[in-house]
């Protein structure tokens, strides 16, 4: 207490040049010791400069004005409840002194947060590829999805249809029958092109997976494109299918179902969740699926089971439940 | 089958076996060992308790030996079971009105699977409230 008073009375005198040099003996000496650490704790007491030291100090603090300019004069006190001066004038803020928080972030949920967050994240990543383009992108993908069949993907229909224009030419030598082959082959190679031109344009997009991509995903990517609810969602058999496929309807049958094959396997790949089957009703003995958790959630929100169907878990034994009655949101 | 399951002796016990748990549903079975309607939900739960291992533990609780919940959560029937995660009580949408907790008991393993596997995820998604896969609210009265 001495001694800090002693120093007071220096520092108010101008004696720096002497006043510096004792207290930096003091600190050198006690720097050597371990646990200065502890050291900073017990120096903070009596190295706080006394209030009364500090010149300058407005009492009453009013706000001038420099011409137009508002002037907000130098507030001590205010500056003192941050923090404080040591003896050498050195202002240090208190940094364990607890920051204002805001009542309302005592109420957010952070497991959602951090959801929110990670979907935004895939959003955004989503996002840069699309945002120039999503108009054309929607322009593509249902350009593709006219040439392509359900259960289908981008590389298999081109398959398909250059299959078919292979077939119908070396049909064309065996049965000449010239007029409607050259009629099936151009418009299949019309399609061809088409499709391959839109798969082309999907690629240089950074959109590598393109041609693995089937039926359902693109109309999936065209539903999410659009924001809309589609009426009916993507496995219905009853999707009418482009006019110009018709004509080849009968060919493509037996490559159908080896592709639906492949489509589901890739799904049970894609999301090792919970798979889910459903039916209609009760009476039903056929089951649909199995579907992936996200895409019954999806199929939910967009009122698809509105008129209320059974669902259980793939390789469940035990009952159905009411689509009405499952969160599928909890599997996804 | 209630002397295969863990019995939870006072209420010190309970608190530690609810706080505990990292990530596992605690399903607590409170009534009594001699009870009817006990027996037949031990039964049940003895019986899934092994295939639920992974994600939920079943404890028994003895409400005249313990009655420390009783007022609490209202422990008013011969059996009730509550589902806890993470020191929080997981509600579920039963159809039965109440949310709080199964106050029947339950016979078919399957359902009460289902209804564990769904508070588990529900929970773990940061759901306070579930949906039972099965509406109870006609069928449970027999």
């Amino acid at each position: 207490m001495e001694k800090s008073l002693k120093r007071k009375v220096e520092f108010d005198d101008k004696n720096e040049v002497i006043d510096e040099s004792e207290p930096a003996t003091r600190r050198f000496k006690e720097n050597h010791t371990l646990d200065s650490d502890d050291e900073d704790k017990d120096c903070k007491n009596y190295d706080v400069l006394n209030e009364d030291d500090i010149e300058g100090q407005e009492s009453d603090p009013e706000t001038g004005f420099d011409g137009e300019t508002k002037l907000t004069p130098f507030n001590m006190k205010e500056e003192l409840e941050e923090g404080h001066f040591d003896k050498q004038g050195t202002y240090i803020f208190e940094k364990d002194k607890e920051e204002v928080k805001d009542a309302w972030m005592d109420n957010i949920d952070w497991v959602r947060v951090k959801e929110r967050e990670k979907n935004t994240m895939e959003e955004e990543d989503n996002d840069e590829d699309d945002s120039d383009n999503e108009l054309d992108k929607r322009k593509i993908f249902t350009g593709m999805l006219k040439i392509m069949k359900p259960g289908e993907n981008v590389l298999q229909a081109l398959k398909r249809l250059g299959g078919n224009s292979l077939n119908s030419a070396s049909a064309r030598w065996s049965k000449k029958k010239p007029k409607k082959t050259t009629e099936e082959s151009t418009a299949n190679k019309e399609a061809l092109l088409e499709l391959t031109g839109y798969a082309d344009e999907m690629l240089t997009d950074g959109e590598t997976e393109i041609y693995q991509y089937t039926f359902e995903k693109l109309t999936h990517c065209v539903k999410s494109l659009e924001e809309k609810m589609i009426d009916k969602p993507l496995p219905d058999p009853q999707k009418p299918v482009d006019e110009d496929l018709d004509i080849f309807g009968d060919e493509m049958s037996n490559n159908e179902s080896k592709s639906i094959d492949t489509e589901e396997k890739k799904d049970s790949d894609d999301e090792n969740g919970v798979m889910w089957e459903y039916k209609w009703k009760e009476s039903d003995t056929e089951l649909i699926g199995p579907f992936s958790s996200k895409k019954m959630l999806n199929w939910c929100e967009s009122g698809f089971f509105k008129a209320g169907a059974l669902c259980r878990k793939v390789g469940s034994t035990g009952g159905f439940y009411p689509t009405s009655r499952i969160d599928f949101d909890i599997y996804v | 089958m209630s002397y295969m399951l863990q019995h939870l002796r006072n209420g010190w016990q309970v608190d530690q076996a609810i706080l505990s748990e990292e990530d596992r549903v605690v399903i607590i079975r409170f009534g009594h060992d001699w009870d009817p309607q006990c027996m037949v939900m031990d039964e049940t739960l003895y019986k899934v308790a092994e295939k639920i291992k992974n994600f939920a533990v079943v404890y028994l609780v003895d409400s005249t030996e313990v009655p420390d919940f009783n007022k609490m959560y209202e422990l008013y029937d011969p059996c009730t079971v509550m589902f806890f995660y993470r020191n929080k009580h997981i509600m579920i949408d039963l159809g039965t009105g109440n949310n709080n907790k199964i106050n029947w008991a339950m016979s078919d393993e399957q359902e009460f699977i289902d209804i564990v596997e769904t508070v588990f995820r529900g929970a773990r998604k940061g759901r306070g409230l579930v949906v039972s896969p099965k509406d109870y609210s006609t069928k449970y009265r027999y």
